[in-house]
């Protein structure tokens, strides 16, 4: 398990807060963090993930302090970074090699076994020739996952894996997430809320460097439920809506507004919605805002 | 991991050799085959071994990606960084000693293009060999350090070159009489005042055995070799600090 307590980071001639006293608890399992882009997501992960020092505050791995135990945290660490640029001249076993080396493993007949086995696992069997340099987005990612996956850690850091992959690709690759969650840490950032709707069963909600919501997803979601409202009207209508409620989302469809928003009670001639994830981050963000 | 880089990294010292003959063949149009004096090699390899090292630690130095990964993987940074520094003074430096073999330190008079001819006592040779390893080791550190300061390697192959260029012009000013001859204490080329027709008259006379010039030598060799050593440590926590603190790109 791991604590975060007050963690706080603010960078050099940085003039507000990075991240601003986050406390979380991250159990076994996929933990989901969304946040808008700027929300310090990722410098929450480069913390956890040991290549980044916090201003204050403090991690605790299994109950003890990260800093005092990074290098054995760091030997069941995983991370994979939000700009995987790998190494574009190595093919995908001699990157793969390159990681072994660097976790630690000396025997060349044990590298091997691991290399072939991670390559299965993330589906780049008969890509191995091929450089890194020359693989699409996807499979790039898939490449990272190996080399984050490969030693077999406890505890994963993913940063944004699925920004810029093709709807396939992304399912992909949700789909090997789950895969390898078994007996698990995984830490998903994302701001695609459909990311972690279907992954997740604990989520973080970061905003401006601050928690906006630590706890289960159902919870969440639920939060909402019975408040959600989907109304077709006019355009003079979405504007009352976005003054009077918290309008989650609007899609103009042959010339009319769908909108959905939250409400107490509903307003016009709405009708019962269910809620989705993204409703309901939508509304612990303060509604659509164009 | 340095058996891997050293094998990974082969290819600099064939593109070494390369550069050190190409810029010596071109810069000093002399035949290999019947290398002469002339073409300098101590004052010319100096600065196109400096170069090389500028453009080889700008380019083939851990990127932000690979020490995050060597972090994660609790790899340490400082064995990483040598790792790939070692490779490039090694292969560079056997790159300069295999062209050295292409010449023979022997005056080669009759030719018809202005020239100083060159001797150099064997007695010399290994002083000579001792100053240039500090030398590349005194560069190596700075480019080193340069890289770690400049992010964008282009622009750090840029700032090495405009220091080379600044060394070499002091270095040329103090040959030439220009400057003060005490000021080749700190010139980071002095080799090339081992051998004692490329002095100014002034220091010529001064110094005309190894012995005269011993003093300022080892005076300079110590300086640079000490320098050397605090710019590997200034450079080192740099990328630390950098690093951790800040973040590369954040």
């Amino acid at each position: 398990m791991i604590e975060i307590k007050a963690l706080t980071k603010v960078y050099p001639r940085g003039k507000k807060k990075a991240l601003d006293s986050v406390s979380l608890t991250i159990p076994q399992g996929i933990f989901g963090l969304i946040g808008r882009n700027g929300a310090g997501k990722t410098t929450l992960m480069r913390i956890v993930a040991t290549v980044m020092d916090a201003t204050g505050g403090e991690i605790y791995i299994d109950g003890s302090p990260l800093k005092d135990c990074k290098d054995v945290f760091r030997s069941s660490l995983g991370y994979l970074p939000q700009s995987t640029k790998l190494m574009p001249r190595l093919n995908i076993v001699e990157f793969l090699d390159y990681v072994c080396i660097m976790k630690g493993m000396k025997e060349k007949a044990e590298r091997q076994e691991k290399i072939a086995s991670v390559i299965e696992t993330v589906g780049l069997v008969g890509e191995e020739k091929k450089r890194l340099g020359k693989y699409s987005g996807g499979m790039l990612r898939r490449a990272g996952i190996a080399q984050a996956i490969i030693g077999d850690p406890k505890v994963l850091i993913i940063d944004e894996p699925t920004t810029g992959l093709d709807p396939e690709e992304r399912l992909y690759f949700l789909n090997l997430l789950s895969r390898i969650a078994m007996e698990r840490t995984i830490i998903f950032s994302t701001h695609i809320t459909a990311d972690i709707e279907h992954l997740c069963k604990n989520i973080c909600i970061l905003e401006q460097g601050e928690v906006k919501y630590l706890g289960e997803k159902e919870a969440f979601v639920s939060g909402i439920e019975g408040k959600l409202w989907t109304y077709t009207g006019t355009r003079e209508d979405e504007e009352q809506l976005r003054r009077d409620t918290v309008v989650t989302s609007v899609a103009y469809v042959d010339g009319a507004a769908e909108i959905r928003y939250v409400s107490n009670e509903p307003i016009f001639d709405a009708k019962p919605a269910t809620p989705t994830l993204e409703d309901a981050y939508i509304h612990a963000l303060g509604g659509v805002k164009r | 991991m340095l058996k891997r880089s050293f094998r990974r990294s082969g290819y600099l010292l064939f593109f070494a050799v390369v550069v050190l003959v190409v810029a010596t063949y071109v810069w000093y149009p002399s035949p290999l085959i019947v290398p002469w004096e002339e073409t300098g090699f101590v004052d010319s390899t100096e600065d196109v071994f400096a170069l090389l090292l500028a453009v080889f630690c700008s380019f083939l130095l851990p990127n932000r990606y690979e020490i995050e990964l060597s972090l994660t993987c609790g790899y340490p940074t400082s064995r990483l960084a040598f790792s790939r520094l070692l490779p490039v003074l090694v292969d560079t430096l056997a790159g300069a000693f295999l062209t050295l073999a292409l010449y023979r330190y022997t005056s080669y008079n009759g030719m018809n293009k202005p020239h100083i001819p060159i001797v150099i006592p064997e007695h010399m040779k290994a002083y000579l060999a001792v100053s240039f390893l500090v030398t590349a080791l005194f560069f190596t550190a700075l480019f080193f350090f340069v890289r770690v300061l400049v992010r964008n390697c282009y622009l750090s192959v840029a700032c090495c070159l405009f220091l080379e260029r600044l060394f070499s012009a002091m270095g040329k000013s103090v040959q030439q009489g220009v400057a003060d001859i005490t000021r080749c204490r700190f010139d980071p080329f002095i080799s090339v005042y081992m051998i004692s027709d490329k002095l100014p008259n002034a220091l010529a006379e001064q110094y005309t055995e190894l012995s005269g010039l011993a003093h300022v030598w080892t005076y300079n060799r110590i300086l640079f070799f000490v320098l050397a050593l605090l710019l590997f440590g200034a450079a080192y926590l740099v990328l630390q600090r950098e690093h951790l603190h800040k973040g590369f790109g954040e």
